[in-house]
């Protein structure tokens, strides 16, 4: 640790996080984030009005609030959890080819501070944003759950679903930062994340459809269900292979592993092993993205 | 003391070589003029010394410490202005200062002190609060200027200070660095304008192709370059009989007629031979009123330098 370490990254984080305000990106990410839920707030309040019975009700009304627990009257609530990685990259989208393109590095890194410390204060920013994010919308929906439909129960779940909201969009901000520092130009890099998500998604359904083919030829039988859901269990565990699906899933497999909530009227089985598994990739996935934005980052010419 | 010390420094973009093993040297209080043409490598030379290139050979060193990247608490003893310095557009100055300021380790009370005293000597006192994206070209100099000055460093290292700023832009910067040399900084100044070196700087270094063609000090490169002896010589009621007496001096190359009471005489080596042209005006009826002996121009020196390693 050299002189001024802590004090530097701190400078470094406010000046990222002013950079993310000055530039739009919290009003943007929080627009984007909490607009669809208060609208979702809105219309539910509307509907039971209208129709005089309530809707959202239950002491776990807040989860199926936020999406985390499919069921009658979600058909309203459109989550911004499902869009996670949007606010994940647009954090991140121009971290780094911002400054190239300004091009505002030269000034910034001839001063007595380490690049690993813009690195950091760049990770930093983005964890603060989102985690002010997701607690404010934890609290919009607990609050609003609780006035609409009575004293809210399991809360206990609250820090961790944030912590694993946190997590998994870190991750993809962290992906998309990388990107950001390796291609130079906000365009290209929000082009690239944008593609290898849905390459991802692509390949992983063309997985599972290899892996569940063979077990539907020949018409249904009696165990066809029972070897999908076998096949299905075995997916969960392929997908953490991928920063994109490991960081996706985190959310559900926790909320899945902690919760009693059954999903689409049927438990979806989590074991431990799943689920530490997913958080040891997830934390990897963090460590390696900022390792090798650090190593590239510090080998890198500022030429103009 | 050595402030600057630059040995065998290579830097290649590719299979372009923009360093090409340049070595030199700065010392304390030295007011010195890096100069070349566009891509003779003097910006490159500049970003290896503040830590935003790598070298791909040789060192660089500042107050006898290799610098890098990866050596951030050197580059707290230097002032550096980028050329054409572009600044976060979402900051106003005093946050951007501000930001830079903790990065020195200033405390506040002094962060606050020097901030305004940077910015009333570049005159940019009264836009302090405006965001820097409102700031004309001038004024990102001057705030340039500012941010290298900030934490008193001893040493400043100026790429292209003036560039791209008009007259009155550019006869102000001129007036800063004279002030910062009256109080004793170094300054290592990378410029087009070789006037305004001439002016300031005691010492020089020119690069072309990546190489150094000349390092020390400006009056030895002038002498160096000065191989014959030019004498300007003003005489009253100047005539074609007093300037054939010249031309017939042992040793004079030619006599150039300036003006009706003016002319110029080379001669064929650096011999002082003031006291036989003195001798020669008179007897051909001609009444000195003036000699002077002329100095070629840092201009004059360069381009021979340049001009010499191009034909050469």
């Amino acid at each position: 640790m050299g002189r001024y370490t802590l004090d530097n990254i701190l400078v470094l984080t406010v000046y990222e996080l002013k950079r993310l305000y000055r530039k739009m990106r919290v009003q943007v990410v929080l627009a984007l984030g909490l607009l669809p839920t208060i609208i979702a707030m809105v219309v539910i309040s509307a509907y039971e009005a209208y129709l005089g019975e309530d809707i959202l009700s239950g002491e776990t009304a807040w989860q199926l609030l936020l999406g985390l627990n499919t069921g009658p009257g979600t058909m309203f609530v459109i989550s911004i959890l499902n869009f996670s990685w949007l606010l994940g990259l647009l954090i991140a989208v121009d971290a780094f080819s911002g400054e190239f393109e300004v091009p505002t590095f030269v000034p910034l890194l001839s001063k007595p501070i380490a690049r690993y410390q813009v690195a950091v204060g760049k990770t930093l920013a983005a964890s603060c944003l989102l985690a002010a994010y997701y607690a404010l919308l934890f609290l919009m929906v607990i609050a609003f759950s609780w006035v609409a439909a009575g004293p809210q129960a399991e809360l206990w779940l609250v820090p961790m679903l944030w912590l694993a909201a946190l997590v998994g969009t870190l991750g993809i901000s962290m992906l998309t930062m990388l990107f950001s520092l390796l291609l130079k130009k906000t365009t290209l890099a929000a082009v690239t994340t944008f593609a290898i998500w849905l390459a991802n998604g692509i390949v992983i359904s063309m997985i599972a459809f290899a892996l569940i083919l063979p077990h539907m030829q020949g018409g249904p039988s009696p165990d066809m269900q029972a070897k999908i859901a076998e096949v299905t269990k075995q997916l969960r565990y392929y997908e953490l292979a991928s920063p994109f699906s490991a960081f996706e899933s985190l959310l559900s497999n926790t909320y899945y592993f902690f919760s009693n909530q059954s999903t689409l009227g049927m438990m979806l089985e989590t074991p431990f092993d799943l689920i530490a598994l997913n958080w040891l990739s997830c934390l990897l996935w963090l460590a390696l993205f900022q390792a090798i934005i650090v190593y590239k980052f510090e080998r890198e010419d500022i030429k103009v | 003391m050595e402030v600057i010390r630059i040995e065998n420094l290579v830097k290649r973009y590719g299979s372009f070589e923009a360093l090409r093993g340049i070595s030199f040297k700065v010392s304390r209080g030295e007011l010195h003029g890096f100069l070349g043409p566009n891509g003779a490598g003097k910006t490159t030379t500049i970003k290896i010394l503040v830590g935003l290139l790598r070298a791909d050979g040789g060192k660089a060193y500042l107050y006898g410490e290799e610098v890098s990247p990866k050596n951030y608490v050197i580059r707290e003893k230097v002032g550096y202005m980028p050329e054409l310095p572009k600044f976060p557009p979402w900051l106003t100055a005093h946050e951007l200062l501000d930001m830079y300021g903790r990065m020195y380790g200033m405390r506040r009370g002094e962060r606050e002190e020097r901030i305004a005293e940077v910015l009333e000597f570049v005159g940019l006192k009264e836009h302090a609060s405006r965001r820097i994206s409102a700031y004309s070209k001038g004024m990102q100099q001057r705030l340039g200027m500012a941010q290298a000055l900030l934490h008193n460093p001893d040493l400043l290292i100026l790429d292209e200070p003036t560039a791209g700023m008009d007259p009155e832009g550019m006869h102000a910067i001129r007036e800063m660095l004279k002030r910062l040399a009256e109080v004793g900084k170094t300054i290592f100044l990378s410029s087009h304008l070789l006037f305004e070196v001439q002016q300031i700087c005691d010492h020089v270094t020119i690069i072309n192709y990546g190489r150094i063609l000349f390092s020390g000090e400006l009056k030895k490169l002038i002498e160096k370059l000065q191989s014959k002896l030019v004498v300007r010589v003003e005489v009253k009621d100047l005539d074609a009989n007093i300037v054939r007496a010249v031309e017939a001096l042992k040793g004079v190359e030619r006599v150039e007629v300036i003006s009706s009471n003016t002319m110029k005489v080379v001669f064929e080596d650096r011999a002082d031979r003031r006291d036989e042209v003195s001798r020669a005006v008179y007897e051909s009826g001609g009444l000195i009123l003036g000699m002077k002996v002329e100095e070629p121009s840092l201009e004059e020196a360069y381009l021979a330098l340049v001009r010499g390693e191009r034909s050469g």
